[in-house]
């Protein structure tokens, strides 16, 4: 009997090991994921939202030059121009954009929403788009939300990065 | 003596320990495998919140004037729905002038602090301003 217990005792520890083991494993791969994309969206944020950009006047140049891009005046105070310029230059140069923010592997999205004072809260539907709409298949995204002045206003960026 | 099914405490203590060993996995795998938010993204958050709340001289102004309601509703309804914020108006001799709390919030371990120095009414003043989520 105790021969039979043992072996009973050791199947069920075999059986943790391998469990545990294959848990591990793939816990370990979403993590480097994760952390991967998580580093990238809050880089492209930070580039996006500390600096106007190299050149720091990028959005008044005919086609897509900038090596880094800004859409501030300075930090969290948002330059609408340099909005505006992306939205046009989104269809042409989406992936141009996308490298200029360290995106190079991921798509994103940038929606900028404006604050209602009369509803006292952000509209519902975003006022300027730039990228790609969320992938109904994309495996990993991470959403980023910043709150803006804009003049005497308030904006809010979500900044989404997805795989 | 009758025996039972187990019959010696070294069986017992193996069975004790299996278990508990077994028990450890399944806690272990059911925990969240990273932690769910970030201090990076904190700190960024308290930032773009002070210098959002610069817009129309607000902070400068409501030294001078009651301006509760505008910072209640940035607070409110202008920042994001899962963080909490603590907005701390300091005088020239760092003594506390005003304090606005963001509702349905209370006190968390995790802050992150962003302050920002004012000229305002010919002095120095501070104002301070803590986030954590919620």
């Amino acid at each position: 009997m105790d021969l039979i217990l043992a072996i009973i005792v050791f199947i069920m520890l075999l059986v943790s090991v391998l469990i545990f083991w294959e848990h591990a494993q793939s816990r370990h791969d979403q993590v480097i994921a994760k952390h991967d994309i998580g580093i990238v969206s809050r880089l492209a944020a930070q580039t996006l939202l500390q600096s106007p950009g190299n050149p720091a006047s990028w959005e008044y140049f005919p086609g897509f030059n900038a090596s880094q891009l800004g859409i501030v005046d300075s930090p969290f105070s948002l330059n609408i121009n340099k909005v505006e310029t992306l939205v046009l230059w989104n269809s042409t140069d989406y992936v141009n954009i996308k490298n200029s923010l360290g995106l190079q592997g991921y798509d994103f999205l940038i929606e900028i929403y404006n604050y209602s004072t009369s509803s006292k809260q952000f509209q519902n539907a975003p006022s300027y788009l730039v990228g790609k709409n969320v992938s109904v298949n994309a495996t990993e995204v991470v959403r980023i939300e910043r709150t803006l002045k804009h003049i005497s206003d308030w904006k809010k960026l979500v900044l989404q990065v997805w795989k | 003596m009758k025996k039972g099914f187990i019959f010696t405490i070294d069986i017992l203590l193996s069975l004790l320990v299996a278990l508990g060993f077994f028990s450890g996995i399944i806690i272990f795998m059911s925990e969240p495998s990273t932690p769910q938010f970030s201090t990076t993204d904190l700190h960024q958050n308290t930032l773009s919140a002070l210098i959002s709340l610069e817009a129309n001289d607000t902070l400068r102004d409501a030294f001078s004037q009651n301006l509760t309601p505008r910072i209640m509703e940035f607070l409110n309804n202008a920042t994001a729905s899962n963080l909490c914020f603590n907005l701390t108006f300091l005088n020239d001799t760092f003594k506390i002038e005003q304090n606005h709390v963001k509702a349905n919030c209370s006190r968390q371990n995790q802050i992150a602090i962003a302050r920002r120095p004012l000229y305002a009414g010919e002095r120095i003043r501070m104002v301070t301003l803590e986030a954590w989520y919620k």
